[in-house]
């Protein structure tokens, strides 16, 4: 047996423990690394960047737990940039595992700034059949939304909810969707952004972008963050580093092991085929 | 108690490694923790269906707001219990009916505008060099049209494959394609090691405070 054939035969939990180590490393001993920023990343931060101060941003919060490493850190980022220019949020989400989550960091920073609930922003939570509630939205939000907020309170005692009647470039400035799949952006662009014109940028999961890059090229999305990196990216441009920033030496890492695997395993396939 | 963050994180950790184990092999602490969270999901969600939709709709908009229709539609809805009883189970079809067809036309309605406006923008200029916010120039769109044909040819399936225009374009489409799901791969590589890495900083952040 040459060394081929044992890198070829080698148990895949080695590679798992090889994996950990090589990404708990360096979260434990962060290594700066240099970070390019990338056209999609820089064209939705002009976009965020770029909307009136004192407007509103609607936030979409179409995710769950399992995409909150990629997505939270760009929507905390926003909503911090947001809050920054004297913006209202609102959020909707329409994934009924991620509500509570998305409830939850938007909260954390709207005390960090110190903006009041109902006023400076409101979640508006999930509610069943969400893209219909969503369709519903661009004509009357406290009926579509049955009239109430994430917590159960009356959406119309809300002075944030008095001013923003609909879902129209006429009361929302811009939109940020944070996506991992359907109900999603998609959703947004056939209910919202194509018919009633209100600009969206989205931020995605890198499994998912793919998909959305047609999107973004066809102007039809201002800009996109993809994934982990894309949220590391925003992160240094908006100034508020966080959970991606100190996880993106652990990604670089992780990946060059995979190259290197990938690498090894093929050169021990070849020669072996070759023998 | 679960109030606790300490306590809340411990027992999130806890059953992070009990799915971790399954690496090593499957085994019983996996199941239970895979258990667990299918019905947690699942009482979570019918929580959220109860708190969000049918409440405020049975405490506000039935009994304060009189919209007494809406007591039609939660019996049509009920309707999908009859399943469970094989004489009237053939009344279940009336609510999947109602939702699948109001769900098909309703998705028919705005379906073609998104891809017109990506049809649209398929159209290049090639004669001029200009740039957009991503620093196109002549040579990318002529790419892009190429790729954009082959990978259309590519699914023409009822056109005869012996010329070599249609072998051609098919061939370019072939490459084109595999090279997109070699890119699509590599995000989900990119994807699945974020996972990992979320989880990383929960255990060594959040519960055993070793990173801030």
């Amino acid at each position: 047996m040459n060394i081929f054939d044992v890198l070829q035969s080698v148990d895949r939990r080695v590679i798992y423990v090889l994996l950990a180590l090589v990404i708990a490393i360096p979260l434990l001993k962060p290594i700066p690394l240099p970070l390019s920023i990338a056209p999609e990343t820089q064209q939705c931060y002009d976009f965020l960047n770029g909307l009136p101060d004192g407007g509103v941003l609607w936030i979409g919060g179409d995710y769950d737990s399992g995409s909150a490493t990629e997505l939270t850190p760009v929507g905390i980022a926003a909503a911090k940039l947001a809050f920054k220019k004297n913006m209202k949020i609102i959020l909707y989400s329409m994934w009924n595992t991620g509500a509570t989550q998305n409830h939850n960091w938007l909260k954390a920073v709207a005390d960090e700034m110190g903006k009041q609930y109902g006023v400076d922003w409101v979640d508006i939570g999930w509610k069943a059949q969400a893209p219909y509630v969503l369709r519903g939205m661009t004509d009357d939000i406290i009926t579509a939304a049955q009239g109430t907020d994430f917590e159960g309170n009356s959406l119309a005692s809300l002075p944030l909810m008095q001013q923003v009647k609909k879902i129209t470039p006429e009361y929302v400035d811009g939109i940020l969707d944070l996506t991992t799949g359907s109900p999603g952006a998609d959703t947004y662009l056939q209910y919202v952004i194509e018919p009633k014109g209100v600009p969206c940028t989205v931020a995605v999961t890198a499994v998912s972008s793919a998909q959305y890059m047609p999107r973004v090229r066809a102007g039809q999305y201002k800009g996109l963050t993809n994934g982990l990196s894309g949220a590391a990216e925003f992160e240094k441009l908006t100034g508020f580093p966080g959970k991606a920033t100190a996880g993106i030496g652990a990604q670089a890492f992780s990946h060059a092991l995979i190259i290197l695997l990938i690498i090894l395993g093929n050169i021990g396939y070849v020669v072996n085929r070759r023998g | 108690m679960f109030d606790n963050p300490t306590i809340a994180n411990t027992v999130g950790a806890i059953f992070t490694l009990f799915i971790f184990s399954y690496l090593w092999k499957e085994n019983a602490l996996y199941r239970l923790a895979e258990h667990i969270y299918v019905g947690l999901s699942a009482g979570y969600i019918v929580t959220m269906n109860w708190h969000t939709t049918l409440k405020p709709a049975i405490q506000q908009e039935i009994a304060v707001d009189k919209q007494y229709y809406l007591i039609t539609a939660i019996i049509i809805g009920l309707l999908m219990y009859t399943r469970y009883f094989p004489k009237i189970a053939w009344l279940a079809r009336i609510p999947m009916s109602i939702w699948v067809g109001y769900g098909v036309g309703y998705v028919l309605v705005f379906s073609p505008a998104p891809f017109i406006t990506q049809i649209t923008n398929s159209f290049q200029k090639f004669s001029a060099k200009y740039t957009t916010w991503y620093g196109t120039n002549t040579v990318n769109n002529i790419l892009f049209f190429i790729f954009l044909i082959g990978t259309m040819m590519y699914f023409f399936f009822t056109v005869k494959r012996d010329n070599p225009i249609m072998v051609g374009g098919a061939t370019i489409g072939r490459y084109v394609l595999m090279l997109a799901f070699g890119s699509a791969f590599g995000n989900t590589v990119q994807g699945r090691v974020s996972l990992f890495i979320g989880r990383c900083q929960y255990l060594l952040g959040d519960w055993l405070h070793l990173i801030k």
